[in-house]
């Protein structure tokens, strides 16, 4: 993991995005600090979680990576190579080597165009490949997802909505990416389409080699399909970590809260003793010190002073000055 | 066995431009006072509809009753109208998905409660209980400083508290029924862990019943009594909670249980999908993607028989300890 010798495919570095909040004749009246301070690596064929409740910053983190917004500090390295810092264009090489899947990937196909046209615009796009070679490239992509080649001369409201979430991710792949950045995949989704969805992310990642970000609020999902996990919390990296240390043993009190909060199928009714109180305060307002002391049921007076830095114990990190403690 | 609400071989269609769609098929259901009933099925099962029909707010010419019928408190809901609606928001209140869609964003929080009051509050010595009760009852739903959130526009409020205020309109009226749509399905994991928990714990310390409409299993398990899990239209299985996870007898709960993601395990989705209520299979409506089907369940509908006390199932092949679920 972080140890390891070969170069980290992705490098996050103090990586904050603020966005301005505006008054009366678009004066700035305060600052939203969506994403603040957030440094992380992404190991080349990992599939890294992100997770937090909504507000948390996780999606302004995807897209801020993604190059849809500009950082307001820090920087994005991939593969050495600078990506996104304050003010830097991002270059269109780097654009295909980094992918975005929203919630719906189907729901990014053109109504009027034959699936074909569809998969082959990206090619047209980013490469300078003669058309035989465009076609054989994306009948092999098509079928690797799954689907028959005779379906490229169909439109979108053709096929059903799981397919089209097929040549979604299709069109995805047709440019090989390294870095697929998916954007709450499984939210909306009923139990059991979501298993054969997350069957499909599992499968494409060997066959293609890729790595995966995976932003999701729902606990479960991430358990079951990530490497490597990071909680958020209003900006804020609080915890970060293999699945297997934060599930099972959570440092942060935030992480606590989140995991106790999740029901457990057969085990004993969480909500007889969930103690965490309200709910996250307003992002554009965020707390002095450490940002959950306001909820914290260990905060004490030094909490609203300091804000923690990051601790590092076998790779496992916590933001978090009372953890030895919750740990003891 | 005194039930409260008597839901007995209900068929319900919705006329279309392309013929009727058949959206519950003779469904049985029936909520005792003082329990709480999970209503669980994917969508499109029909939970909704069947919500709306209890409550007596489907669009009037849209919808034909084919059988059945539906009793609450000993009022027919379908046919005797001036009574039903007596009873709706007063014997029977609802807590919706979406609390803001609920509220009209013009008037105050305070306004609506009181409207709400006026008109379906019980009179105690001839008066409508005024403020004093309101405010005791946000107290009860642990809202900070009710009298300010009376003053307030429902825009000023966060998700889990507009939740919190729906659950005080709900029981206000104080009534013997509550039917909550989906109510945490909008909410954060820890806010919907605080929610579920008040809802519970009122539910009982009052003796009110609910009926908890969900499609989150873990959900169910948090806050029911007994769980009926409904399928394109058609009730599956009745049981009690515990025996609902522990050994399910349909082939459909069963493998819906199996998609849920869990650690160590690769969740099984269920192929195929949801028929159309235009044109539902013959028989039992799961049959086409049953992997334990055969010729009899695309001919006869499946009765709703009792095995061990309590535990109904809707199935000529029934999953049992001897013949456990097959999956493809």
């Amino acid at each position: 993991m972080s140890d390891a010798l070969p170069l980290p495919l992705l490098e996050v570095e103090r990586l904050a995005r603020h966005f301005p909040v505006r008054g009366f004749l678009n004066r700035q009246v305060g600052t939203l600090r969506a994403l603040d301070d957030v440094s992380f690596s992404v190991s080349e064929g990992e599939v890294l979680g992100i997770v937090g409740e909504s507000g948390c910053g996780k999606s302004t983190l995807g897209k801020t990576l993604m190059g849809i917004h500009d950082p307001s500090r820090g920087e994005v390295r991939l593969q050495g190579e600078r990506i996104a810092a304050p003010g830097q264009k991002r270059a269109a090489a780097v654009r295909a080597r980094l992918q975005y899947v929203y919630q719906d990937p189907g729901a990014s196909l053109d109504p009027r165009w034959t699936l074909r046209r569809s998969l082959h615009e990206p090619l047209i796009i980013h490469t300078d490949w003669p058309r035989a070679k465009r076609e054989a490239h994306v009948q092999a992509i098509v079928k690797s997802v799954g689907l028959p080649e005779a379906h490229l001369d169909l439109y979108p409201h053709e096929i059903s909505g799981g397919q089209q979430r097929r040549v979604g991710l299709a069109r995805i792949l047709v440019l090989g990416p390294q870095l697929v950045i998916f954007d709450e995949p499984t939210s909306g989704l009923d139990v059991s389409v979501q298993a054969t969805v997350l069957a499909l992310f599992r499968d494409l990642r060997q066959e293609f080699g890729l790595t995966y970000l995976f932003i999701s609020h729902d606990l479960a999902v991430v358990r079951s399909i990530c490497d490597r996990v990071i909680v958020m919390y209003l900006g804020r990296i609080v915890e970060i970590g293999s699945t297997a240390d934060v599930f099972a043993a959570p440092r942060h009190p935030y992480t606590r809260s989140l995991l106790s909060a999740a029901p457990r199928i057969g085990g004993p009714r969480v909500t007889e003793n969930f103690s965490l109180q309200g709910e996250p305060p307003d992002p554009s307002n965020v707390p002095s010190g450490c940002r959950f002391r306001t909820r914290c049921p260990l905060a004490i007076d030094r909490c609203a002073k300091i804000d923690p830095p990051a601790e590092f114990e076998g790779g496992h990190g916590v933001a978090c000055l009372r953890w030895r403690e919750l740990a003891a | 066995m005194t039930t409260l609400l008597d839901i007995q071989k209900l068929s319900l269609s919705f006329r279309t431009e392309k013929g009727p769609a058949r959206v519950l098929d003779m469904v049985d259901l029936a909520v005792k006072p003082g329990e709480i009933v999970g209503l669980v099925g994917e969508s499109g099962c029909g939970k909704t509809t069947l919500a709306r029909a209890i409550l007596g707010t489907l669009p009037e010419g849209l919808t034909e009753i084919g059988s059945g019928h539906i009793r609450l408190d000993g009022v027919d809901m379908l046919r005797d109208g001036k009574a039903a609606e007596r009873v709706r928001g007063s014997t029977v209140t609802f807590v919706p998905q979406d609390p803001f869609a609920s509220f009209n964003p013009l008037f105050r929080v305070g306004t609506q409660i009181r409207d709400l009051m006026r008109w379906k509050a019980p009179r105690e010595g001839g008066k409508r209980p005024g403020d004093d009760a309101i405010i005791a009852m946000l107290d009860a739903v642990q809202l900070p400083q009710p009298k300010a959130i009376l003053a307030k526009y429902p825009h000023e409020l966060s998700g889990g508290q507009r939740q919190r205020v729906m659950i005080a309109m709900a029981l206000l009226p104080q009534p013997r029924l509550i039917i909550a749509d989906e109510p945490t399905t909008a909410l954060d994991v820890t806010v919907q862990a605080q929610i579920l928990g008040l809802l519970r714990r009122l539910a009982v310390e009052r003796g009110v019943s609910v009926l908890f409409t969900t499609h989150d299993l873990g959900a169910a398990w948090e806050i029911c009594d007994r769980i009926v899990v409904m399928y394109a239209g058609q009730t599956a299985e009745i049981a009690p909670r515990d025996e609902f996870f522990a050994a399910p007898r349909h082939p459909y709960t069963s493998m819906l249980l199996d998609s849920l993601p869990e650690p160590g395990r690769n969740p099984v989705g269920i192929p195929g999908g949801v028929p159309s209520p235009l044109s539902p299979p013959a028989g039992c409506r799961f049959n086409p993607r049953c992997p334990r089907a055969s010729d009899i369940c695309n001919k006869t509908r499946p009765e709703l028989t009792e095995g061990e006390a309590g535990h109904l199932v809707a199935c000529h092949h029934p999953v049992t300890a001897k013949a456990p679920a097959l999956h493809v």
